[in-house]
């Protein structure tokens, strides 16, 4: 017999209401905390605004948020939420509320976890009040929803275990971060800088290589080197497409479909939204990406690069890039980053458009194969953690999303080992 | 400040007017726009015969009432008299007079007096003051304002009316120039040129974007030196841009050109242009539709014109007349293409590149364009848009293009650019990229973008000088807008600036350094966690 363990959240917690107006936001100071800094049990400041000490003072008569606070969304955005961390001055935003947790009865970690739980997100569905323009709670019905809360002990054990991963994942990320910042320096330095090492193994430009005036590339490059191309340094580019969606058994299946929401924000494409059935994919079998192609938004958001880990296809917004020559790799990678980066701060909404014809054309500096080689040999084993690193994140978020209704509900537990 | 009191004293009397409408239960509809353009209009040409007279007569000039001294000439002296005042001052009789109606309000029937005044009016200037239509018929200067009222408001209606005109003269406002006049034409029609004006909606081109146009078209250098020319506007609307080049050129040096399906826009046109003493053009004013029947012509050719603007409407369902325009005589016109009927979403026909073909093929050998186009255009791959920018190119007959702020129209989201055709010039082409310019103001319900004085003038300079100004323009020759697949994007040609500022070996050894400690140290954590994460998952259990 396993005891339930339900109650409800008035019964572990405090509920506090937010503001119903809108301060005047200014750029710093305490932050004014918006529901849209609460993404997926985090809380990114960076999507707060900040407002004036004295409004501080104002808006925060009813409550303070306090660390250990959970703050969630009553109104649009329903179900995330996210803890108040330690060192941080905030008032509640608008459409948030507040429930500060009695830690006599829950952790606030696990109340978090709880919370995201795919049980309790069910409940909030199912008391959802629909509105003609956004859907939200009744806050005074809140305290009457159900949650399971285990006695203390098994709550740490299990937040214990849910935080490392999370830990985990996010160190992952830090490593990934500082490895392409470490890759980036390199090819800044080399191919930008121009100081890769010369014959004597001294800094090229430094030391006073001869550089030539380019005026395709409209600056001075190594004498030796050439402008080119990115359909002439490899020309097999490949543009996605869908195949027809009026036909259901062309999709959910075993082939990865990219889309620009796969790539932001990663390096290495390790998973996607969609997937292709291999009946739909043989219908295009010409946009077939073997593993490591170079993926590159074009449209609606173009700039964003990643590359592929497995046999993939993408829709008619991405142009991808097969290598052919194992060295052009990296540098093509930077030197697309970089292209869009450059493009992007001047031409605002200019490439909305660009097709697959604009995309070949991109100029791009021609290093001379030594160069290409020694840059490759030195950032392959970079990108091959980076990509390692970024598999094994993918492994740990489905087994966190594996495990987390299993450990809400109780139907598996945490015993701890004496060592 | 003469000026600016006769301005607001102007602006008081179309508020008057606009009151008196609106106490009557027509504000804001079409029977108000026609009332008070109308009843402005004859205001406008009784003080400015009054004006013309006095100086012609000295006698009148003295007299205490004009009016009365006008009504005591003999009907020779009076016709004399009107001969002297020159073709663009309309011809009144002493019974036409606003002191005479005044001085009757009184009498029964007044608003049928007044009706009647108008169209005595109306008749006695038929020759010079009409505008045509594209099959020949006149459309009368004047209509009858009292058909928008109410039977039993009609003598109490005009006699608030004749009451607001008699306050005071416009005769001082005569000597005023165009900015005067454009300023005045603005306030009156501001409240009646909306995008709701039916199947070719009357869309307003901004001041800026017109003077933008005017002034590249006819630069500094050049005012002063052009005479004899002909302006063209297929499209024209309320004749802004028009005004503009005409005002550039000079009024009394062109011969303008119009046609428009609008009878509004005719109307409104035809005030504009007695207004900017353009009365000689009034007979080129014609009302009908440019593409199916194009009225200027020389025999059975297009007549062809020295400088087109036009602000033409962009998108439109035109599937039932499509096509009627697809014919033998119209294959040279439309050298592009017509766009076919599609399945769905007619109303996002583009029209546009209908008129543009127009206007090239109406354009004389060395003759020069502008052109309000969505900026959609200007990069377009594929279609009629390309085999247009391929024929402008291809032919060397562009000036350039302006890539205006978004928002630079209150009423619609497109983007919109400028076009520049240039048959005369076979040198560099400018592009410029206005986007960043401007700054945001509500108007109403929307957002609008303004921009500066000084940002006109800058974008005028940078294009008048063939400048190429980081960020805002380039200079391109035919040959690598031809590479570009015609793209006229200025954004495309734009050097992609490397933001890199070089840093030292010592630096560099520095940096590579710091990145191999963060990472021992983060590999360090992560080692960690993996054990503990490890020893947590082998204590899990499945049920109790």
């Amino acid at each position: 017999m396993v005891h339930s363990y339900t109650t409800t959240i008035g019964d572990i917690a405090q509920l506090f209401d937010g503001p119903h107006a809108t301060p005047k936001k200014i750029q710093s100071g305490p932050y004014f905390l918006s529901i849209s800094s609460l993404e997926k049990g985090r809380l990114n400041l960076e999507k707060s605004a900040f407002l004036s000490e004295s409004d501080f003072q104002k808006w925060t008569k009813r409550v303070t948020p306090e660390e250990g606070d959970l703050l969630f969304s009553y109104e649009t955005r329903l179900g995330e939420a996210a803890l108040m961390p330690s060192g941080i001055r905030a008032c509640l935003g608008r459409r948030m509320g507040l429930l500060r947790p009695n830690r006599k009865k829950v952790l606030p970690e696990y109340f978090l976890y709880a919370y995201l739980s795919p049980a309790f997100q069910q409940i909030i569905n199912a008391n959802t009040i629909k509105g003609a323009t956004v859907n939200r709670i009744a806050l005074n019905e809140l305290p009457n929803f159900d949650i399971r809360i285990p006695p203390i002990e098994e709550q740490r054990l299990v937040s214990e275990l849910l935080a490392n991963i999370d830990k985990k994942i996010e160190l992952n990320n830090r490593i990934n971060a500082e490895l392409e910042a470490m890759a980036k320096t390199l090819y800044d330095y080399w191919f930008v800088q121009f100081d890769f090492p010369d014959a004597n193994g001294q800094p090229y430009k430094i030391a006073g290589g001869k550089m030539v005036y380019n005026p395709t590339l409209k600056r001075e490059i190594p004498e030796g080197w050439e402008d080119t191309t990115i359909e002439k340094t490899e020309s097999n580019i490949v543009t996605g497409k869908t195949p027809s969606k009026q036909k259901p058994e062309y999709f959910d299946g075993d082939i990865p479909f990219i889309t620009i929401g796969d790539i932001r924000g990663n390096t290495f494409i390790v998973s996607t939204e969609e997937t292709l059935s291999k009946q739909g994919a043989d219908t295009q079998s010409g946009k077939y990406l073997p593993e490591d192609s170079i993926c590159v938004t074009c449209i609606a958001s173009p700039g964003l690069v990643g590359f592929v880990t497995q046999r993939a296809q993408t829709n008619q917004q991405i142009n991808s890039v097969i290598c052919k020559n194992e060295i052009n790799k990296y540098f093509l990678y930077f030197a697309m980053k970089g292209y869009f980066e450059g493009a992007k701060a001047k031409t605002g909404n200019t490439f909305a458009n660009m097709n697959k014809g604009d995309f070949s054309d991109i100029k791009v500096l021609s290093p001379s194969t030594q160069e290409l080689q020694s840059f490759h040999e030195i950032v392959q084993p970079i990108f091959q953690k980076i990509k390692k690193c970024s598999l094994e994140n993918f492994e740990l978020q489905q087994l966190r999303d594996w495990l987390l209704p299993m450990l809400m509900n109780g139907q598996v537990t945490i015993k701890q080992k004496a060592s | 400040m003469v000026e600016l009191e006769f301005q607001e004293k102007t602006k008081q009397l179309i508020d008057s007017l606009k009151s008196i409408c609106a106490t009557n239960g027509l504000g804001n509809s079409t029977g108000e726009f026609e009332i008070i353009t109308q009843v402005f209009l004859y205001k406008f040409l009784n003080d400015k015969f009054a004006f013309e007279a006095k100086k012609i007569d000295a006698n009148l000039a003295k007299a205490e009432k004009w009016e009365e001294t006008v009504e005591s000439m003999s009907e020779d002296d009076l016709e004399m008299l009107q001969l002297q005042m020159g073709g663009d001052t309309a011809r009144l009789k002493p019974h036409h007079f606003i002191s005479y109606l005044f001085s009757q309000q009184n009498e029964p029937d007044f608003a049928k007096l007044f009706d009647d005044t108008l169209m005595d009016i109306a008749a006695t200037n038929n020759d010079v003051f009409s505008v045509m239509t594209d099959s020949g018929e006149k459309v009368r200067l004047f209509s009858r304002i009292n058909e928008n009222v109410t039977v039993s408001k009609r003598d109490a209606f005009c006699r608030a009316i004749i009451n607001k005109l008699i306050e005071f003269s416009f005769e001082r406002i005569f000597t005023q120039k165009f900015d005067f006049y454009a300023t005045i034409f603005e306030y009156i029609i501001k409240d009646y040129n909306s995008n709701s004006g039916g199947k070719y909606a009357e869309y307003y081109t901004p001041h800026a974007v017109a003077r933008i146009m005017a002034a590249i078209l006819v630069p500094e250098a050049q005012r002063g030196q052009i005479k004899n020319v002909s302006c063209y506007d297929p499209s024209a609307g309320s004749g802004t841009l028009l005004m503009n080049v005409a005002h550039a050129i000079g009024e009394n040096r062109c011969s303008i050109y119009t046609q428009d399906i609008s009878k509004k826009s005719s109307n409104l046109l035809r005030l504009n242009l007695i207004l900017n003493n353009l009365v000689h053009s009034i007979p080129n004013v014609i009302e009908g539709d440019t593409l199916r029947h194009p009225h200027h012509k020389d025999g059975a050719q297009l007549k062809k014109f020295d400088y087109i603007v036009s602000n033409p409407p962009f998108k439109l369902d035109f599937s039932d007349i499509r096509e009627e325009l697809d014919s033998k005589e119209n294959k040279e016109r439309f050298f592009a293409g017509i766009p076919t009927v599609p399945k769905k979403e007619k109303d996002k026909m583009k029209i546009y590149t209908l008129f543009l073909q127009h206007i090239i093929t109406s354009l004389k050998s060395e003759g020069k364009a502008a052109v309000v186009v969505p900026t959609g255009f200007i990069t377009a791959k594929t279609g009629i848009d390309n085999k247009i920018l391929k024929h402008l190119v291809d032919n060397k007959m562009l000036a350039g293009v302006v890539s205006m702020p978004s928002n630079i129209f209150a009423t619609t989201g497109t983007n919109v650019s400028i076009l520049f055709i240039d048959d005369s010039n076979k040198g560099d082409v400018v592009l410029i990229d206005a986007s960043n310019l401007g700054e945001k103001v509500k108007d109403g319900k929307n957002q609008k973008t303004v921009l500066s004085p000084a940002e006109e003038q800058k974008i005028i300079d940078v294009f008048n000088d063939k400048q190429a100004v980081e960020d805002l323009s380039v200079a391109v020759s035919y040959e690598e807008i031809a590479a570009k697949n015609y793209s006229l994007s200025a954004g495309q040609y734009f050097d992609v600036k490397i933001e890199y500022v070089d840093i030292t070996p010592d630096e560099f050894k520095a940096k590579m350094q710091s990145f191999t400690d963060n990472l021992d140290s983060l590999f360090s954590q992560s080692h960690e966690l993996e054990a503990e994460i490890k020893k947590q998952l082998a204590g899990l259990n499945y049920g109790s």
